[in-house]
């Protein structure tokens, strides 16, 4: 019954949700953008819910989709102003943003804790896309220089590259005052 | 395999909170689930997907082909032997023309041939005129 098929595939929607935002928005950068990306991905876990309902696999199968559609989008959509918008980021590395993000003082408490991953998501997202795709890959997706090197078509040497330059960044906000 | 010098940040990383899906979200999903639920055409009972309009008005063709083809093999004869007589009896110069030229390749088999050509031709036109416009009646 189409019905209640609807109201099961609600719940499924419930119950992967988060997971499916939090690879994309991490992969993005872009809460919005990660939101229409989750959108398109329970739309193909609809198109083939008969399957996907029943699977073990059905977690695995919407994070490689939404790895996947995040990709994609990031081709389509950025490669038109990528030049404008990150061409200076690629000789800063990142430094330009980091000056804008608050300084926190540390004091040991627990809301210097949350300000201070606070400070590191933030600058995760804000990381240019060509260090924090590789990076969020290989730190949560646990993917390997090699897989990440083939589904983004440059060389393992860029890679490591760009990993170590978005660690460094990220790292500076792990030191006390969040400040290099 | 990851360093030990960044292994703090990887065990920052994954200490940081879970990225939480806004409300949004679920509406916006299922709306679309209830939007492509309203475009699904639904199916008709004991009617196979593949068994579309053009493949029953081919069937339909197929099926007057067979039944007309039959007939007219059965009285091409018939036809032939009014079609002499006609032609013995017309008036008009030009009938006898064409008769001279066309007479010895008209047999039951081109007959046959000529025929269904036409009868195919409208069945498709006719059944294809019914389908279009239907479905624009359904848009």
């Amino acid at each position: 019954m189409p019905g209640l098929d609807v109201r099961r595939f609600e719940a499924f929607v419930g119950a992967h949700q988060d997971m499916v935002f939090a690879v994309s928005v991490r992969l993005l950068g872009d809460p919005a953008e990660a939101e229409d990306v989750s959108q398109t991905v329970f739309l193909k876990a609809w198109q083939r819910f008969a399957a996907l309902e029943s699977s073990d696999a059905a977690a695995g199968w919407l994070r490689t989709v939404a790895r996947n559609e995040c990709l994609n989008h990031l081709t389509r959509h950025r490669l038109r102003w990528r030049l404008f918008s990150e061409m200076g980021r690629d000789s800063e590395d990142g430094a330009e943003f980091e000056a804008n993000l608050p300084a926190v003082e540390p004091d040991g408490s627990e809301s210097d804790r949350s300000a201070t991953q606070a400070r590191l998501e933030l600058a995760l997202r804000q990381l240019p896309a060509h260090q924090r795709v590789p990076l969020v890959l290989f730190h949560f997706e646990e993917q390997s220089y090699q897989d990440i090197a083939a589904s983004l078509g440059v060389s393992v040497g860029k890679i490591k590259t760009d990993i170590h330059r978005g660690r460094e960044t990220l790292r500076r906000q792990l030191r006390p005052g969040g400040q290099p | 395999m990851i360093e030990r010098d960044d292994r703090e940040l990887h065990d920052a990383l994954h200490a940081l909170p879970a990225p939480v899906a806004p409300s949004t979200l679920l509406t916006r999903v299922m709306q679309d689930v209830a939007d492509l639920d309203a475009q699904r055409v639904p199916a008709r009972p004991g009617l196979a997907p593949w068994f579309t309009w053009s493949v029953r008005s081919q069937v339909v063709a197929f099926a007057l082909l067979l039944v007309v083809g039959g007939a007219l093999a059965r009285w091409a004869p018939v036809a032939r032997a009014w079609w002499h007589s006609l032609q013995a009896t017309a008036p008009v110069a030009v009938s006898r023309v064409i008769w001279d030229a066309l007479g010895p390749a008209i047999t039951g088999g081109s007959i046959y041939v000529v025929v269904m050509g036409v009868v195919v031709a409208c069945v498709t036109a006719a059944l294809s005129h019914v389908v279009i416009d239907s479905s624009q009646r359904q848009m």
